[in-house]
């Protein structure tokens, strides 16, 4: 087969080197890294947009957009950091496309498992209710915090907060998302 | 905030809650809340995370190939779309021009004598259509080579 897109061509460039060339990372580092941030980084988004469907969709768009952008050799702590930030940008551009609108909501019983149970899903419900009550910057530090484990540092490279102004919007979001679990009959 | 804040998280974690710590949260509102921010949050991070559906990391490479190549394949026939437009728009207009050129002038002759106006007309196209090609064929060659 022709390395070239139309043969005897002589303006077209041979477009699998080109593609070949657009990717920083070979097959194996990307599967591993893959491996480890792949389910974390769903969770995260299908939380910030409660919609799995789009949580698909954005997140198979972060790690091809990971491996078009040329980057430096980063190690796995910086590239991860890099990979949310993309995720959370394209979460924002939702947002906007749907003119700050929440995504549909989940159907929380469509949760295939033998973790299915009743107390689980009332929970989420409750949880997802109370999180679509926040605003999207709260709900990604409070994830970025308390799931991830992010430091300060970390949050406000994902989620372009200041890093100073962070710990002051952190102690924010959760009072509110607390005081909003505690009356959470009401919610 | 509180300096209980990491033992509070470790006990989130892990599940074990000291009676110190129990009684803390009697004092701190700070840490009453951030136990219960984060072991929701971490509740619904583990439900996620069975829930997910993503492809495999082999299929997804496969795909992002695909797709690069595809991207590639498009910006390299890009000059060659533009000339297609740039010709078709040049033909369109050429075609325009003649018939306005040769319309006036032989009008009524066109009318009276309709096999030689249309053999001059056929003539005047064909050599038109020509121009217009070679124009086309030098335009994508100069956008291709850039």
């Amino acid at each position: 087969m022709s390395r070239y897109a139309i043969t005897g061509n002589e303006f077209c460039e041979p477009i699998e080197l080109a593609a070949a060339e657009t990717f920083h990372m070979d097959e194996d580092r990307f599967r591993a890294f893959y491996e480890r941030t792949s389910r974390p980084l769903w969770a995260y988004v299908s939380r910030l947009t409660n919609d799995r469907t789009a949580a698909d969709d954005l997140v198979q768009e972060s790690y091809y957009r990971l491996l078009r952008v040329k980057l430096p050799d980063l190690g796995e702590t910086h590239l991860k950091s890099y990979l949310y930030r993309i995720a959370t940008n394209l979460v924002r551009d939702e947002w906007r496309k749907n003119k700050g609108q929440s995504f549909v909501q989940a159907d929380v019983t469509d949760i295939p498992s033998k973790a299915r149970q009743a107390d689980d899903t009332e929970n989420r419900t409750v949880l997802g209710r109370a999180m679509e009550r926040l605003k999207p910057r709260e709900r990604e530090i409070l994830w970025l915090a308390y799931v991830e484990g992010s430091s300060h540092r970390e949050i406000s490279e994902v989620s372009g907060v200041k890093e100073n102004s962070v710990r002051p919007l952190l102690l924010r979001a959760r009072r509110k998302l607390a005081q909003i679990l505690r009356g959470a009959p009401h919610v | 905030m509180c300096n209980h804040e990491q033992d509070v998280l470790d006990a989130v974690q892990s599940g074990r809650w000291s009676d110190e710590l129990r009684q803390h949260f009697a004092d701190c509102s700070d840490c009453a809340d951030l136990a219960i921010v984060a072991g929701a949050l971490r509740q619904e991070s583990e439900l996620a995370m069975e829930e997910m559906r993503l492809p495999s990391a082999s299929f997804l490479w496969w795909k992002s190939k695909l797709r690069a190549r595809r991207e590639a394949e498009q910006k390299v026939l890009q000059p060659v779309r533009v000339a297609e437009k740039i010709a078709l728009a040049a033909g369109a207009a050429g075609a325009v021009g003649l018939t306005w050129w040769l319309w006036p002038a032989n009008g009524f002759a066109m009318l009276s004598n309709m096999t030689a106006s249309l053999t001059t007309s056929a003539l005047a196209l064909g050599t038109g259509a020509a121009l217009i090609s070679v124009l086309g064929f030098a335009v994508y060659a100069v956008i291709g080579k850039e």
